[in-house]
C-alpha cells in the first residue's frame, strides 16, 4: 500500500499510525521515503505507486508552512493525481482512498474531488485507525482498534532506539521508515490473530 | 416508501413538526431540480452525486406530419458515493515478506522480528528502551502460553523511578 503522507515532525504521530494501520491490514506500507532525490525520482516514484494495489493520501497539510519562504506542499496532491491517473488509466481493481484532519476542509482545497469520499481522522491517532476500519474489511484477520493501538505503541516505544541505531533525528528517512515496516508486520503478525 | 413516510421519518428523526420536514423536502428537491436544468452537479460528499447525462439522439417520427426528426434527451442522474468498505482478499503479509520487499537484511528482520517476540512473549517489564536520554520502561503484560489464540495484551508506557534512572 502506498503511504503518501507530509513528511514533517508534527506529524510524527499519524505517521507511526498509517504505519501500524497499514501492517495490520496485513499489507506492506510503501512511500517515497524509499526514492533517493535524483533526476529520475519521477518515474521510480510513479513505478512505486503503479505497483501498489491500494494507496492513501493523506492532504492534512494544505496551508502554508512558517518557515520562510511560506509555501504549500503540493508532493501529496500531485501524487494522489497520479495514482488518480494510473487508476483511471489501469482499471485493474486499484483504490485510492483520501484522508484529511478536518472535515470539509477539502470541498474548498481541492473541490474536484466533490462526490468523493473523504476519510476524517481529526489528527488524532485513534482517528487514523477508525478510519482504516471503515475503509478496508478483511474476511479474516479484521484488526481491532485496539489491536492497532497495541501496534502504535510498539512503534512509538522502539523509534527512538531505531532513529539512534540508523544515525537519524527523524522518522522520515529511507532507513527508520523500512525498520518501523518490519516491526509493525512483526507485531501485527503476533497480535492480529483472529 | 413515500413523501409521508418520508415526511415523518424526518420531522421524527431532526425533531421539526411535519410541515417544516415538508418544506424542507420541497425546497431540498426544487434546489437540486433547478440546478440540473442548468447542467450544474450537486455534490453531496459521503452520498453521492446528481447530474445531467446526455443521451445519444434517436430518431422519432413526428405522427401529425410524418416527417423524421432527432430527439436529444437530458436524464438526470445519480451516482451513490463509494463510501463502502474496501475489500481485501490478499494474503496477510509477513514479516519476512515485508522485509524482503522494502530491502531490509535477513539479520536486521530477525532482530526486529525478536524484539516484538520478546515484548508479547516476555513477563512484564522485560523490555526497555532509553527515549529522550530518559528510561523509560515498556510493560507489556505476558502472553500465556497456552495456545489461545485469544491472547490479551496490555502495552504501556510508564517512567522509572528516580532510583532506577541513577542505576
Amino acid at each position: 500500500m502506498f503511504l503518501n503522507v507530509p513528511y514533517d515532525s508534527q506529524f510524527e504521530n499519524l505517521f507511526l499510525a498509517y504505519i501500524a494501520a497499514i501492517s495490520a491490514f496485513g499489507f506492506i506500507p510503501r512511500a517515497t521515503l524509499e526514492i533517493p532525490f535524483s533526476r529520475r525520482r519521477l518515474d521510480r516514484i510513479l513505478d512505486l505507486i503503479g505497483d501498489c494495489r491500494f494507496s492513501v493520501h493523506d492532504l492534512s497539510r494544505v496551508q502554508l508552512d512558517r518557515t520562510p519562504p511560506s509555501t504549500p506542499r503540493f508532493n501529496m496532491p500531485f501524487e494522489l493525481g497520479l495514482a488518480v491517473g494510473l487508476e483511471r488509466r489501469d482499471h485493474r481493481g486499484k483504490a485510492w482512498v483520501v484522508c484529511e484532519s478536518q472535515a470539509h476542509r477539502i470541498e474548498k482545497s481541492l473541490n474536484d474531488l466533490n462526490g468523493t469520499d473523504v476519510y476524517v481522522h481529526d489528527a488524532t491517532v485513534r482517528g487514523v485507525f477508525r478510519e482504516f476500519g471503515n475503509v478496508f474489511v478483511r474476511a479474516h484477520r479484521q484488526p481491532t482498534v485496539q489491536q492497532m493501538m497495541a501496534i502504535y505503541r510498539i512503534l512509538r516505544a522502539s523509534l527512538n532506539h531505531i532513529q539512534v541505531r540508523a544515525g537519524q533525528a527523524s522518522p522520515f528517512n529511507a532507513r527508520v521508515f523500512r525498520d518501523l515496516c518490519v516491526l509493525a508486520s512483526a507485531a501485527a503478525d503476533e497480535l492480529v490473530t483472529t | 416508501m413515500n413523501k409521508a413516510d418520508l415526511i415523518d421519518r424526518i420531522a421524527s428523526g431532526s425533531g421539526i413538526s411535519k410541515a417544516q420536514a415538508a418544506s424542507a423536502i420541497d425546497t431540498t428537491v426544487d434546489s437540486i431540480t433547478s440546478a440540473l436544468k442548468k447542467g450544474d452537479r450537486v455534490a453531496l460528499i459521503g452520498s453521492g452525486t446528481f447530474s445531467v447525462s446526455q443521451r445519444k439522439a434517436r430518431r422519432e417520427r413526428n405522427p401529425q406530419t410524418g416527417a423524421t426528426i432527432k430527439i436529444a434527451r437530458r436524464a438526470a442522474r445519480f451516482t451513490p458515493g463509494s463510501e463502502r468498505p474496501i475489500t481485501v482478499r490478499g494474503r496477510f503479509a509477513t514479516p519476512r515478506e515485508t522485509a524482503r520487499a522494502l530491502g531490509v537484511s535477513n539479520s536486521r528482520a530477525d532482530a526486529l522480528i525478536n524484539t516484538v517476540k520478546e515484548l508479547t512473549y516476555t513477563d512484564a517489564g522485560a523490555f526497555s528502551r532509553r527515549r529522550e536520554g530518559k528510561p523509560v520502561r515498556v510493560v507489556i503484560a505476558a502472553k500465556k502460553k497456552t495456545g489461545s489464540t485469544h491472547a490479551k495484551f496490555k502495552v504501556t508506557t510508564a517512567k522509572t523511578s528516580r532510583s532506577k534512572t541513577k542505576r
